[in-house]
């Protein structure tokens, strides 16, 4: 006994140390990214005032973005913000601990194998880079070198293959003290089924003889059962995408080099480099207090509404999301903003988070929006069109959320509870009103002002938005030295959480290629002569049914590539099915059981108040609202183009 | 009868000349060709364009490690790795034929051992060149004369750079996708493009100056097989891809030249109004270049290869084709 506490301590110290060192690399991911931000506008400042471009600054940019991530994944993984579906490890670890202490060994295990296949591949690369003093650039402009690029990811890939190894003792070691204090058939009989599930599907896949389709199907399937039973999500994407590529292109070396392209190439782009500076921003205008302030002002002006603190937060994430491109800034700011103050006012606790992760979605569709941006990516249609296409959609979705809380406040009491005005705030003076509104104001014009003047793109936007809510906070000395820090590491942990998913997703739609799936399921859609109806019912389904279990970015790799040839070849417009890609899409944040904006609430509430559950609940409302309102977009298509005539 | 698998990819969709003739002169007639030889194998193709596979800056390496069996190569990409098919992006201002400059890189790696080495070094069999269109601008004012270029932002992709210096141009970096916003929204004025990538972003809506200054063609890499998979297509099949490949190459060279005409055409009946660069402008554009092609020599030796030799070569099989250069780039060796 006393052998095991010795042992367990050991471990504790040697996972002390890797948190440490993971946290030290995590820092020079997020001072990175502020570098990447003081870049892009000394990069825009330079070409607006001096007519003498920043040269390099895309190219350094994409090439820092996979650096960036995967140096900010062991404290990621170390911080359990390694993404994952927990629902039903949760149900388990309540009723049977053992169990659930041995799958997360499991898990860990996994995920240490993926980080240790990106090591194994990436290696040959850095030593190539090396020896050929590889650059990028152009020859006569600007070059840089590769190689420590490639360094700094597998630094941070080698970390965290230790922290998975670290974690998955740490795990063994729980599950050996569990296993000795109680009864342990229970929790066998539950390992063992899961093992054999995946055995069975491995060995088919091993000894099947599966063609190119059922080989697909078996990953298909095996993502479902993975992510379910709480493997994090990337390293399922990873482990069936190898395997998967492995099996269809008949050798493990094309796996390994495709894992090896996919870490290094599939994030290496000046696009992905919006969402750390978008969710920088966000984390700045939280301490700056923007979020609280434009709430502020909101529930003074409806303070005599019924249900109107609900309506002042749908309104107030419209205002954030105009310069803000993810939901999970918004989630995050609000559940921290506005819960307390609803619960204060007789809300249930229920609908006080549910008003706010349903409100969140606002964020990415009125523009700027990163899932537009992806989409646009991926279609190839301008990105300009497409955030002029979100603006009617984004404020239509905003009143109908508001009618959707009006309507509950009077019809069903119980859910949202009583709803008491809030005559008690203090109105808002005129002077009042202005100072709160003039720091989000002013943000709000220093974006889309200088994007519409042409100072820079919207790519760029992000470090532009970034940087005026830096100087805002500091501005009202709202930043401390210690927040600063802290403020980074979140958009380093949080960045870095997103873009290995984009990682792992990228590889498994090409896995999903290779075995022609795609291919078939357009073919049969096509053959099956769908009209445009028919399509975008079908189309709006499967959306929905996957947006229970992946993430949005991932929906949209995996399902655009098939399904946009067909809207053309049916004559749709390619902006407008963006538009409903995009709402159909984020619907997917709220339904259980991966549904990222309410695992965002519950991450920002403190431990103990509301539970996921509880969550899903209060949000189901907007779920409803936001399926109709799909509906309504699709049948008129004038909502999302008018603005574009 | 024996089946070959073959996947063909590319990281651009059909509707790009160069991988649509991948399908028009590659796939379709290949099974036709080995049966009218008395082969007995056929094969199967798998296409994956459109990037389904990877993306433009990965087409190197997807082919090198296997990926895929065979798929264009986007040299243009790797100025690091592959700088010698890179060669006339230094050598603007020298042919505006893109069948002439098929010709001329063919043939260079075809007999130069260091242009070889530069595919196979990298597991790669080169089947044929690609090239893209002659480069023109496109504005948002009108460009009469190369001084009125004069403190303008002009975004073109980062390796067209140096062919605004001494222009008085500033150049912008920017890809394709980015391009049209970049114009709508004024951080550029205009952009130095080849027309058949302007048209279908339809950037001439927001550029409809276009200056006809025929900077040139530009080989952009080619065709390539996977080494690995080369070894083990049957002789018949290696054959018929030499073949098609060089096919290819040259047909997809006519078609880029055929588009690009009847495109410009479009631009203009849609409301562009085109115009050329006066030729003296043209020749005070490229006497005032910095000396690109002892930057690329340079480089190159520096790296190892017999860089002078290559430009020389370049320069005398261009010529003995009939291309007439605005400037000698191996002059300055
Ligand atoms: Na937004
Ligand atoms: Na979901």
């Amino acid at each position: 006994m006393t052998d095991g506490v010795a042992a367990t301590g050991r471990l504790a110290r040697i996972d002390r140390v890797i948190g440490v060192v993971g946290a030290a690399l995590a820092t020079i991911s997020s001072v990175w990214i502020l570098l990447m931000m003081v870049m892009i506008c000394a990069d825009i400042t330079g070409r607006a005032v001096f007519s003498r471009p920043l040269s390099g600054v895309p190219e350094v940019v994409a090439f820092s973005v996979p650096a960036c991530v995967f140096l900010a994944i062991p404290y990621a993984i170390h911080t359990l913000r390694y993404l994952r579906a927990d629902v039903v490890l949760g149900a388990i670890a309540k009723s049977n601990p053992l169990a659930a202490a041995l799958l997360e060994a499991i898990f860990s295990l996994v995920g240490a194998a993926v980080f240790y296949k990106i090591v194994e591949n990436v290696w040959p690369r850095l030593v190539d880079a090396w020896q050929e003093a590889e650059f990028f650039g152009a020859i006569g402009a600007f070059t840089a070198p590769v190689w420590p690029f490639t360094a700094a990811l597998l630094v941070g890939a080698s970390v965290a293959l230790l922290q998975c190894l670290s974690m998955a003792a740490h795990r063994a070691a729980m599950a050996r003290t569990l296993a000795r204090a109680g009864p342990t058939s229970g929790a066998l009989a539950m390992v063992g089924v899961f093992l054999a599930v995946v055995g069975v599907g491995g060995l088919y896949l091993a000894f099947g003889d599966p063609t190119r389709t059922e080989v697909g199907l078996v990953t298909i399937a095996g993502l479902l059962v993975l992510v379910v039973a709480g493997l994090h999500i990337a390293s399922a994407l990873i482990v069936l995408s190898f395997v998967g590529i492995w099996l269809t292109r008949g050798s493990m070396g094309v796996a390994d080099s495709s894992l090896a392209i996919a870490a290094t190439g599939s994030i290496n782009s000046y696009a992905f480099a919006v969402i750390p500076l978008f969710v920088l921003m966000g984390l700045f205008v939280d301490i700056a207090n923007v979020g609280r302030d434009a709430f502020s002002v909101a529930a003074a002006l409806l303070r005599r509404v019924r249900g109107g603190l609900g309506v002042a937060t749908v309104f107030a994430n419209a205002i954030f999301a105009a310069i803000t491109g993810s939901s999970i800034a918004s989630a995050s700011v609000f559940t921290r903003v506005a819960t307390p103050q609803m619960e204060a006012h007789g809300y249930t606790r229920r609908f006080a988070v549910g008003v706010v992760a349903g409100s969140s979605v606002l964020g990415m569709l009125i523009p700027p929006s990163l899932l537009l941006l992806v989409y646009g990516l991926i279609a190839e249609v301008s990105i300009g069109d497409l955030f002029l296409a979100g603006v009617i959609p984004g404020l239509l979705l905003a009143v109908i959320f508001s009618l959707t809380v009006v309507g509950l406040a009077y019809a069903a009491p119980g859910f949202v509870g009583h709803a008491r005005s809030a005559n008690d705030l203090e109105g808002a003076s005129l002077g009042d009103f202005a100072k709160k509104m003039l720091p989000v104001l002013l943000l709000i014009a220093l974006v889309l002002g200088g994007l519409y003047a042409g100072l820079f793109t919207p790519t760029e936007s992000g470090a532009v938005g970034a940087a005026g809510a830096l100087l805002i906070a500091i501005a009202r000395r709202s930043l401390t030295l210690g927040r600063l820090r802290r403020v980074l590491l979140e958009a380093a942990v949080i960045s870095a959480s997103i873009l290995i998913l984009m990682v792992a997703a990228n590889l498994y739609s090409r896995m999903l290629t290779l075995t022609g799936i795609p291919q078939s399921l357009a073919g049969f859609m096509i053959e099956a002569q769908l009209g445009l109806v028919a399509f975008l019912a079908l189309y709006l389904v499967s959306l929905i049914l996957l947006g229970m279990v992946l993430d949005s970015v991932s929906i949209m790799l995996v399902m655009l590539p098939l399904m946009l040839p067909i809207v053309s070849s049916l004559g749709g417009d390619l902006v407008w099915f963006g538009i409903i890609t995009v709402v159909a899409v984020e619907i997917g944040l709220l339904t259980p059981p991966f549904g990222i904006a309410v695992y965002v609430v519950k991450g920002a509430l403190p431990p103990g108040s509301a539970s996921l559950a509880e969550i899903f609940a209060g949000s189901f409302p907007f779920v409803l609202a936001m399926f109709a309102f799909v509906i309504l977009l699709m049948a008129v298509p004038e909502i999302s183009l008018w603005l574009l005539s | 009868q024996e089946q070959v698998p073959i996947t063909i990819s590319a990281s651009h969709p059909t509707t790009v000349p160069w991988v649509g003739a991948l399908q028009t002169f590659v796939v379709e007639p290949a099974n036709a060709r080995l049966e009218a030889m008395g082969s007995d194998y056929r094969i199967e193709w798998q296409e994956a364009f459109g990037g389904s596979l990877y993306d433009f800056n990965e087409t190197l390496e997807a082919v090198e490690e296997g990926l895929t069996d065979m798929g264009w190569v986007g040299a243009l990409w790797e100025p690091s790795k592959m700088p010698l098919q890179n060669i006339m992006f230094a050598t603007p201002f020298v042919t505006s034929d893109p069948v002439l400059a098929v010709e001329v890189l063919n043939e260079m790696n075809d007999t130069m051992p260091a242009m070889q080495e530069e595919w196979e070094k990298h597991n790669l069999v080169f089947l044929g060149a690609s090239v893209n269109d002659t480069y023109h601008l496109l504005t948002q004012f009108p460009v009469e004369s190369l001084d009125d270029l004069e403190g303008r932002k002009i975004v073109g992709a980062p390796a067209l750079g140096p062919w605004l210096s001494g222009t008085g141009a500033i150049a912008v970096s920017g890809g394709l996708p980015s391009m049209y916003q970049q114009m709508q929204t004024g951080v550029a004025e205009g952009t130095i493009i080849i027309p058949t990538g302007a048209y279908p972003l339809r950037l001439h809506e927001v550029a409809p100056n276009v200056t006809l200054v025929d900077t040139g063609v530009t080989t952009t890499g080619g065709l390539a097989v996977n080494a690995d998979s080369w070894a083990r297509f049957p002789d018949d099949v290696k054959t018929v891809l030499k073949e098609l490949g060089r096919e290819y190459s040259l047909g997809h060279a006519q078609v880029v030249k055929d588009r690009h005409d009847f495109v410009l055409q479009k631009m203009e009946e849609e409301g562009a109004t085109v115009t050329s660069l006066p030729d003296a402008d043209k020749q005070r554009w490229v006497d005032g270049l910095p000396d690109l092609g002892k930057t690329w020599v340079d480089q190159v030796e520096s790296a190892g290869a017999p860089g002078g030799e290559i430009m020389a070569r370049f320069m005398a099989e261009a010529q003995e084709r009939g291309a007439t250069p605005l400037r000698d780039w191996s002059a300055g060796l």
